[in-house]
């Protein structure tokens, strides 16, 4: 039975495109880290420590330990959730199924397939040394235990420990929502406290390092005095050698007994029964229950037909734009109303609060927070979540009618392809306008924590809606053109995602102008003296050059409709 | 109005001929199409419905090339398909709002009448703040023949708009078509041979992506009269053999019996009975001499 669930999870999985997606996610990042030497975090510091020795390799195990945090979340919490959020949860728990083999199985399969997911951290920094183009000098002989040791003591350790716990909230709240959510938190906790944490300039490099869930901290208590031959040489101990002695051994037991611990936990307290794994109290299963017994209640009705009342059909310029409205408040609802756009936005926030923190350090200095400093602090972490909606959203709206399957009713309205493709358009760029606000506010909340009274709007404004949103905006008209043309919307992500990673590898390797870097402009300085100075014209052209492309190209699809039925 | 579709074929990219030259001339009054899964049935509505086009053939509505001026049948269209979804929490109320305002409906005040209406008339009106994706199926169903409906459509195009819905909905539903379906062009598509029979003035029998009846129900009953013969069979045996002697056209269960219908211009003796034909034998009928052939 067991075994049933388990080959029944890794079955669904190899056949889920998702599975393969996250794989190339780390792949892709462990690939670059070795063929890119600016690309990842190793390669732009020191110039001598080896793209493929063990500390680099550690170090992205860990980042991928962070930055992976909603992967796990994605495979582990979803497996349990599946049943109800399908519905066959019905079909199932009336067969005889133990509760071991349910529960152990979906988990046993998550976990695996997580596994083989961060493989691709493996495989991509193996790849990546065959790169011909790569710096081979910061490359040596591919060692077998240096990709093994890291990735079982850091990434398979973290898979089983942040994997359970997400398993065990899935399958204790069955909320998808919840999942997400704590994945986020986590995230946003974490990067939260290695900042306090490193305000507080403390020496202590044991606890600090035992009790660290990712491990950057740990990383840095271990390896903070090593030399660079010790990182071109030596792994985390898995004994009591080394600097911090034993604090590597001591975190990964602490975290792996945390992980089997929720498990018991979970094993305790999960009900294998539909009454109560389906409570009253639980959204949207109950609602419909309930809206059904009103149903049933209802007293008998008259059969005969009432005549329904007569109505004047009116086509014309004031109709379009009715329906552009009534179709972009339609798409903004439906982006407000979902869970991941206030997570983003959430994200956004604590990222803008906690680099407006800093704002007024300037090298280790405390300066004033003035507006320049304040908006570049809040914007510049900002900014990719700006990217990251309008990568979103162009592929939610563009799909949006295919995916709930309300095609058949949509593409058989008597309306324009032009309006509907304008209210998709409108919307994302409503969004992004209220996310630059919120921006904006973040900043001026920061100034008057610090205690800086003196905003300057104009500065704020100029910055965020003149220069950042164009570019946002080209951006916007890009993604929904990728999203027009390819058939599968996850295609129409990666080429989306390419071309904005892609920019800043061109770029490292020479190809630097930004009339053939897409959506690029030129780099610009602000200063309080002579504003944006002699850049200005620079990058009117260039943005105005950009957005006049991604216009003409958005324009050209937006007319033909792309019926499901071919 | 009167909707003429002319050989229309089509081949779908796997190969499958959904529809094969098929020719209907379809007036103003109920039209039923009627035919196993997989006939060509949704295939043919879909087409009319602007939403796929055919490989060849024409199809036109007064005047108007339905395959051309898409836009000008979607301004008269109600349309329900067999098949759909909805967006995740949003009331039925605001959705039928939303659908009025794309269909032309911009007069506030006829619009609220209109939704309302259909609310009342679908049975939906105490739920109609609630968020569509609790709906269950029938009352899914049902805002999706709202839905259809709004705007006083005048070709009304529903793909089998009754599954999913209790007797009582049913009727209430086949009333409501029926009242409205005098001044205008309503074509619905069902596998319920019952359906048509108590709506239809015309109808379709559907195979294979080919026409094999078109005609009026009625006279197509009086085609079969007295050539109908019933009898139950006691074992599986026995009906294995009839099977094989006579051209047997369907089975019905009788209190654990079968009893078998069986087409023969006379008696086929041995204990068969005439019994009267219903529109279902004609139904099967067609579709086991198209097997056959």
């Amino acid at each position: 039975m067991f075994w049933e669930f388990f080959t029944f999870e890794l079955r669904f999985r190899i056949k889920s495109i998702s599975t393969y997606v996250y794989f190339a996610v780390w792949f892709a990042f462990s690939f670059l880290s070795v063929a890119s030497e600016s690309f990842g975090p190793v390669g732009g510091s020191n110039g001598k420590v080896l793209l493929n020795g063990p500390y680099a390799i550690a170090f992205n195990d860990i980042g991928s330990s962070l930055f992976g945090v909603i992967i796990v979340a994605a495979i582990f919490g979803t497996s349990i959730l599946r049943d109800f959020q399908r519905d066959t949860y019905q079909i199932l728990f009336t067969k005889p199924v133990s509760k071991f083999a349910y529960l152990g199985g979906r988990w046993a399969g998550s976990f695996v397939t997580t596994v083989f997911a961060f493989s691709g951290m493996i495989f991509g920094t193996w790849c990546g040394t065959f790169a011909p183009w790569a710096d081979h000098s910061r490359i040596t002989a591919n060692h077998l235990w240096w990709y093994i040791q890291p990735f079982l003591s850091l990434t398979v350790i973290q898979i089983f420990f942040l994997g359970s716990l997400f398993f065990a909230v899935a399958a204790l709240t069955r909320k998808i929502f919840i999942v997400y959510l704590q994945g986020v938190a986590l995230f946003m906790l974490y990067v939260i406290g290695i900042t306090v944490f490193s305000a507080t300039r403390s020496l202590d490099h044991f606890w600090s390092g035992i009790f660290d869930p990712v491990g950057f901290v740990l990383f840095d208590d271990i390896t903070r005095y090593w030399t660079v031959v010790e990182k071109n040489t030596l792994l985390l101990p898995w004994d009591w050698s080394g600097y911090s002695s034993g604090v590597f051994l001591y975190n990964r037991l602490l975290w792996a007994a945390v992980g089997a611990a929720t498990l018991i936990v979970l094993w305790r307290l999960f009900p294998m029964s539909v009454e109560a794994l389906t409570a009253r109290s639980q959204g949207k299963r109950a609602a419909k229950a309930r809206l059904q017994e009103v149903e049933e209640a209802r007293p008998v009705r008259s059969l005969v037909a009432a005549k329904l009342p007569r109505v004047r059909q009116m086509f014309g310029a004031g109709t379009t734009f009715a329906q552009y409205l009534s179709l972009t408040r339609l798409r903004i609802r439906n982006i407000t109303h979902e869970i991941p756009f206030w997570a983003i936005a959430g994200v956004l926030v604590v990222f803008a609060v906690n680099n407006g923190h800093f704002a007024g350090r300037v090298g280790g200095v405390d300066v004033w927070p003035v507006t320049f400093l304040m908006v570049g602090a809040v914007e510049g972490s900002a900014t990719l979540f700006f990217f990251i909606v309008a990568t979103l959203y162009a592929a939610e709206l563009i799909w949006r009618e295919r995916d709930t399957n309300f095609d058949g009713i949509h593409d058989a309205l008597p309306m324009s392809e032009t309006t509907d493709w304008l209210s998709k358009l409108t919307a994302i760029v409503f969004i992004e306008i209220v996310l630059l606000a919120v921006t904006m506010l973040a900043g001026i909340v920061m100034q008057s924590i610090a205690g800086y009274y003196h905003y300057e709007l104009a500065q704020y404004l100029k910055e965020l809606y003149l220069v950042t949103f164009p570019q946002v905006l080209a951006f916007t008209f890009f993604a929904l053109f990728v999203q027009t043309v390819v058939s599968n919307k996850f295609v129409g992500h990666g080429i989306v995602i390419g071309v904005f990673v892609l920019q800043p590898l061109l770029y490292s390797f020479g190809w630097e102008n930004t009339l053939y870097l897409p959506g690029q402009i030129p780099s610009y300085t602000y200063s309080d003296m002579n504003g944006y100075g002699h850049f200005v014209p620079a990058l009117v052209w260039s943005m105005a050059y950009w957005l006049s492309i991604f216009g003409l190209l958005a324009d050209c699809v937006c007319a033909p409709r792309r019926g499901r039925f071919p | 109005m009167a909707l003429t579709i002319t050989n229309l074929s089509k081949t779908y990219p796997n190969g499958v001929r959904a529809l094969k030259n098929v020719s209907l001339t379809i007036g103003n009054n109920m039209f039923g199409l009627v035919g196993p899964n997989g006939a060509g049935k949704s295939s043919l509505m879909r087409t009319v419905a602007t939403l796929q086009d055919p490989d060849s053939g024409a199809i036109t509505l007064d005047g108007i090339d339905v395959l051309k001026q898409k836009d000008e049948v979607r301004k008269l269209l109600g349309y329900l398909p067999q098949e759909f979804g909805v967006y995740p929490k949003l009331s039925a109320v605001d959705m039928l709002n939303h659908l009025a305002v794309l269909k032309g409906v911009t007069a506030r005040g006829e619009r609220k009448d209109m939704v309302d209406a259909l609310l009342q008339q679908t049975n939906l009106w105490d739920v109609r703040k609630k968020a569509l994706s609790t709906y269950s199926g029938g009352m899914k169903q049902r805002f999706g023949i709202a839905q259809a409906l709004l705007a006083n459509p005048r070709l009304i195009i529903v793909d089998e708009p009754t599954a999913g819905l209790d007797p009582a909905e049913r009727n209430r539903f086949l009333n409501l078509l029926a009242s409205i379906g005098r001044d205008v062009t309503v074509i619905l598509s069902t596998h319920i041979v019952d359906d048509v029979h108590e709506l239809c003035s015309r109808m379709a029998i559907i195979a294979n992506g080919e026409v094999l009846l078109e005609g009026v129900p009625s006279e197509s009953l009086k085609e079969l009269e007295g050539q109908i013969w019933s009898r139950v069979v006691a074992t599986d045996d026995e009906l294995r053999t009839l099977e094989a002697q006579h051209h047997v056209i369907s089975t019905h269960l009788s209190a654990g019996q079968h009893e078998i219908r069986v087409f023969s211009p006379s008696s086929p003796g041995d204990g068969f009975e005439a019994v009267a034909s219903n529109l279902e034998d004609v139904y099967f009928l067609h579709l086991s001499r198209h097997a056959k052939n």
